[in-house]
């Protein structure tokens, strides 16, 4: 960084409505802005590419019911529930990301760490081998994860931040090992279809989950806006935060609420989707350069993360598509790689 | 205690029983800090100091007892009503990486603040007050990592100052501080309160708290061994039998206050 870039900066932005005031540094509110408009514009290319490609004014006609039969299937009924589900579960696991990154204080304290994952493959499967459609699936690894994160945080206890880390990873492998003999013992094309959620998919999700799934995050992300204040009190230790009026307890709890139910709702919607949460809130971070990590531009930045990577993984080797999943896993392993090296050689992607 | 003792005193603790783990540390201590004194605690390790400072701040309940701020026990106190009575500087603080100083600042501002109204003028005025008290306005735009040990601490008592209590607590301010600025930041706090603000510190160097004290508190083995000026409490008994050392207590030649020199060492023996 310059030394200009440290000491020069412009006014931040004062807003004033009512009774609220609000102080916004303008390059916060300059990145979320072009997140946002980036999600718009992505989301308009996702409706567009494909086999049977579009223009945008064809797209748009057959959102509101015009055009030939042919086009508005394709538009409607595949792309556009595709581009809402990614746009909902990353800006979920976005948010949720930030939010256990901030509590443990560790880049890699994200959801799937804390044996949240393991334990929603483990709902799932129970769901499949009961012979349940695809709703009942979804449903039960949004309960399987929940059940899986809060045994974590209960028997870690509130505030005791490696003591989490260590049981989440203890949770998460014996959910992980119950799933394995699940597997094993279950007949071929249970732990065919087995394998292919726990890759997490976008593709096929039905209206009534988007639905259910977007009067979810109409209320869990705003609530996790609201933990904002809490989380920036936190991270000035928990005895400094505790003097500034936020006591440990019903931060924690707070947190890991609203945390673990933005993870479970994305888990509904498309399965265990890796990485998108340990990664947005840092892309977001050294975008917006700000101190810890900024919720609103985690969302934004996880919802465009994984929005890309369906787009890539449809068009990389088209017509075969390849899971959002894998993509966003394998874009992780080398974000993963240029951490360890950019903090090997001292640099500021941090 | 009496009406007149509670206006006298911004906070005391009442057969304060308190500890970790179940294990008492602090053994039925009684003691008040005046309003507008500068308290300094002292004492050896385990001794209880640091116990004490954090049920004067609420981070430990106590097993007994009670703490009152002016008069008013603080278990009954809703922690953010707490948070602009009484702020604290830990000793161990955190430092979000990337942070500046105004911004730091800006975060002492906290128990002020609500959802709805997250800044205001008036917590404009107090961060400019708080940088400008502590002689941290030309580091504002400064990342808080790139500062010097001295320069950070007094950025964290901006950050305290900037929570606007009319009581402080400091934990240990001067640990890991060159003696500049171990004298740099207690300059700082007799700067503080002369402005009106109370002040309650536990230190380590007794020769320091001699000097910047306007009440000292002696602490031994979970109680207080001694409490008062400086000048009526400290002698070479008061050193023998709370910190079990020989030494020499002799005027300070500057300030008049006690100065405590420890007997020499075997061998070093003069003349």
């Amino acid at each position: 960084m310059s030394l200009v870039r440290d000491t020069v900066r412009p006014a931040p932005l004062r807003l004033r409505v009512g009774p609220a005031a609000l102080k916004l540094e303008r390059r916060m509110a300059g990145v979320c802005l072009a997140l946002a408009l980036g999600a718009v514009a992505l989301a308009l290319a996702a409706l567009c590419i494909g086999t049977l490609p579009v223009t945008p004014l064809q797209a748009g006609r057959a959102l509101i019911g015009e055009g030939p039969a042919a086009v508005r299937l394709v538009v409607t009924e595949w792309r556009a529930p595709r581009v809402a589900g990614a746009l909902m579960v990353g800006a979920a696991l976005g948010m949720a990301g930030a939010l256990f990154q901030t509590l443990l204080r560790n880049p890699l304290g994200s959801p799937d760490i804390v044996g949240f994952d393991a334990g929603a493959f483990s709902g799932a499967l129970l769901a499949m081998l009961a012979g349940a459609g695809p709703l009942a699936v979804a449903g039960a690894g949004f309960g399987g994860g929940l059940v899986a994160g809060l045994a974590v945080f209960l028997l870690a206890g509130a505030g005791r931040r490696l003591a989490l880390i260590l049981t989440g990873i203890a949770v998460g492998a014996l959910f992980t090992a119950l799933n394995d003999w699940i597997i094993l013992t279950a007949r071929l094309d249970t732990a065919l279809a087995a394998a292919s959620w726990r890759l997490g998919s976008l593709a096929g999700i039905e209206r009534g989950r988007l639905v259910a799934a977007a009067a979810l995050l109409l209320v869990l992300l705003p609530l996790g806006l609201a933990c904002a204040r809490t989380l920036r009190a936190l991270e000035l230790g928990e005895e400094r935060a505790a003097s500034l009026g936020e006591a440990r307890r019903p931060a924690w709890t707070r947190i890991a609420l609203v945390g673990l139910a933005l993870t479970a709702t994305a888990t509904f919607l498309a399965g265990p989707i890796g990485f998108v949460a340990l990664i947005a809130p840092q892309i977001a971070r050294s975008l917006t350069r700000s101190a810890g990590l900024p919720l609103l531009a985690s969302a934004l930045s996880g919802a465009v993360f994984l929005l890309a990577s369906d787009v890539a993984g449809r068009l990389l080797f088209a017509p075969r598509t390849i899971p959002a999943g894998a993509l966003t896993a394998a874009v992780g392993g080398v974000y993963f790689v240029a951490l360890l090296w950019m903090r090997r050689t001292g640099g500021a992607m941090r | 205690m009496s009406v007149a003792a509670s206006a006298t005193l911004a906070l005391e603790a009442r057969g304060l029983v308190a500890g970790h783990g179940g294990r008492a540390v602090l053994d039925g201590i009684d003691i008040g800090f005046p309003r507008g004194g500068f308290s300094i605690v002292v004492g050896p390790n385990a001794s209880g100091k640091s116990t004490l400072l954090r049920c004067l701040a609420s981070l430990i309940r106590p097993m007994a007892g009670e703490v009152r701020l002016d008069g008013e026990n603080i278990a009954g106190l809703g922690r953010r009503v707490l948070a602009r009575r009484l702020g604290l500087l830990p000793q161990h603080m955190e430092f979000p990486e990337g942070i500046r100083v105004e911004e730091l600042v800006g975060r002492g501002r906290h128990p002020h603040q609500s959802l709805l109204r997250q800044w205001s003028d008036a917590d404009e005025v107090a961060v400019t007050d708080a940088m400008r008290v502590t002689g941290t306005a030309s580091l504002a735009g400064r990342p808080v990592q790139q500062l010097s040990g001295g320069q950070r601490q007094r950025v964290s008592i901006a950050m305290a100052l900037a929570q606007e209590t009319p009581i402080l607590l400091l934990d240990e301010p001067t640990t890991y501080l060159d003696l500049a600025h171990q004298i740099e930041v207690l300059d700082l706090c007799l700067t503080l309160n002369r402005l009106g603000k109370t002040l309650v510190a536990v230190l380590h160097d007794l020769n320091l708290a001699c000097r910047y004290a306007s009440h000292l508190v002696a602490m031994k083995d979970g109680r207080i061994a001694a409490q008062g000026a400086p000048a009526d409490i400290v002698s070479a008994s008061f050193v023998a039998r709370v910190f079990g050392i020989d030494a020499l207590v002799l005027p300070d030649p500057l300030t008049g206050t006690p100065m405590v020199i420890p007997a020499a060492p075997h061998g070093h023996r003069a003349g």
